[in-house]
């Protein structure tokens, strides 16, 4: 099963064609000066790059967030478009899912970090058992500080969020951290992660697919200053 | 910190505008709040027109909620008059435009609507009415930003 991924929730924009397990193309492109215009043109080079049209895709990947919201909103808006036109199957993927998948090998507790502006993080927790993760606290918003005391126990942190609060994270934690960088193969786990809902006809309704944008634990992480779940 | 001023005319709100515009630095954020017909776009004429932007692009953006202006420096400026609460304001995007500003300039006309997003570098300016023309206007921020943006113009009662 050919499949076309696109995340624009983050710093970097990807675009990742892959056929199963096998990736055809892709590519990464900082977020920064308004590249998100040039979305259709990146969606373009990496088809071209495979030799294949946009009706050789079978179906579509989208990274629901949270993240930056106007990523969201576009990357979420060109995968629907594309999979309601072609009549293909699309499969929203949270980046918190998709980081998390990344660190799948890691062994024991896995937490990845979106930024939510103002001290804040959008976060989750895994624990990864034989290869595999099983989430242990659900999505959730607020400052990073109330997440890093809520953990007794050794973690890996991953995601673009954790370079910021790196020092914060080491001095409440100390030697039982380990960081595994912001995550760059999360294109690929968007496809990775729909693939294994696709096969099983997991996907998500074209028209009805929304953004994770995890607005209302924000709105109460904000006010009140403590974590808060979805 | 908190600077009073007084002023009995749009013209004069309009003047303090210009003044402190003249004095803005990249990052500068300024949450006004104040009334309907207090002065706060009077007043964001005048900053714009302090860093260089024509007084008739500047009109209360309270349909459009964001408009940009280039000026001296880039200038982010919102009303969020009709927005009802914080989740309203995070539904459009408010987080992403305080960071965009960071090169330039963000003014916010109803700030009280997003209080928790403001952090105590931002430069808070509240307006009063005392009489038809006369407004009482509030100025709060860091020393530092106070020195520069009303420099000279020391609490009065």
């Amino acid at each position: 099963m050919k499949v076309l991924s696109i995340d624009t929730a983050g710093r970097y924009d990807f675009v990742v064609l892959m056929q199963d397990a096998r990736i055809l193309a892709e590519t990464a492109r900082d977020s920064a000066n308004n590249s998100l215009r040039d979305i259709i043109i990146l969606v373009d080079g990496v088809l071209r790059r495979a030799g294949l049209a946009l009706r050789d895709v079978d179906a579509f990947a989208v990274g629901i967030g949270p993240g930056s919201w106007t990523g969201v909103r576009v990357g979420l808006t060109v995968g629907k478009t594309f999979a309601f036109s072609l009549d293909k199957p699309v499969c929203g993927v949270s980046s918190l899912d998709a980081l998390a998948y990344e660190a799948r090998g890691e062994g024991g507790l896995v937490c990845p970090l979106v930024d939510a502006g103002r001290g804040n993080v959008y976060a989750a927790l895994y624990r990864s058992v034989n290869a595999g993760l099983v989430k242990e606290r659900d999505y959730s918003a607020g400052p990073v500080e109330v997440l890093v005391r809520s953990i007794a126990e050794p973690v890996v942190f991953i995601g673009e969020a954790v370079e910021e609060h790196r020092d914060t994270i080491t001095e409440l934690l100390g030697p039982q951290v380990r960081f595994l960088g912001e995550g760059h193969g999360r294109g690929r786990a968007v496809g990775s992660l729909a693939l294994d809902r696709l096969i099983r006809g997991q996907g998500d309704d074209s028209l009805a697919l929304s953004p994770l944008y995890l607005r209302d634990p924000l709105a109460r992480a904000l006010g009140a200053g403590e974590m808060a779940e979805s | 910190m908190q600077r009073r001023l007084i002023t009995t005319s749009a013209s004069e709100t309009y003047e303090l505008g210009r003044r402190m515009g003249g004095n803005l630095e990249p990052g500068d954020i300024l949450a006004l709040f104040g009334e309907l017909g207090s002065g706060k776009t009077c007043f964001t004429q005048g900053l714009c027109a302090g860093l260089g932007i024509p007084r008739k692009r500047v009109i209360s953006p309270t349909y459009a909620f964001v408009h940009e202006y280039e000026g001296r420096l880039p200038v982010l400026h919102l009303d969020l008059y009709r927005i009802d609460n914080l989740e309203d304001a995070l539904d459009l995007d408010v987080m992403e435009y305080l960071s965009r500003g960071e090169g330039g300039i963000v003014v916010i006309e109803w700030a009280d609507r997003i209080m928790p997003l403001l952090d105590e570098d931002t430069i808070q300016v509240i307006f009063n009415v005392v009489t038809s023309r006369k407004r009482e206007i509030l100025v709060s921020g860091r020393e530092g930003a106070l020195d520069r943006l009303v420099p000279g113009e020391h609490a009065r009662g």
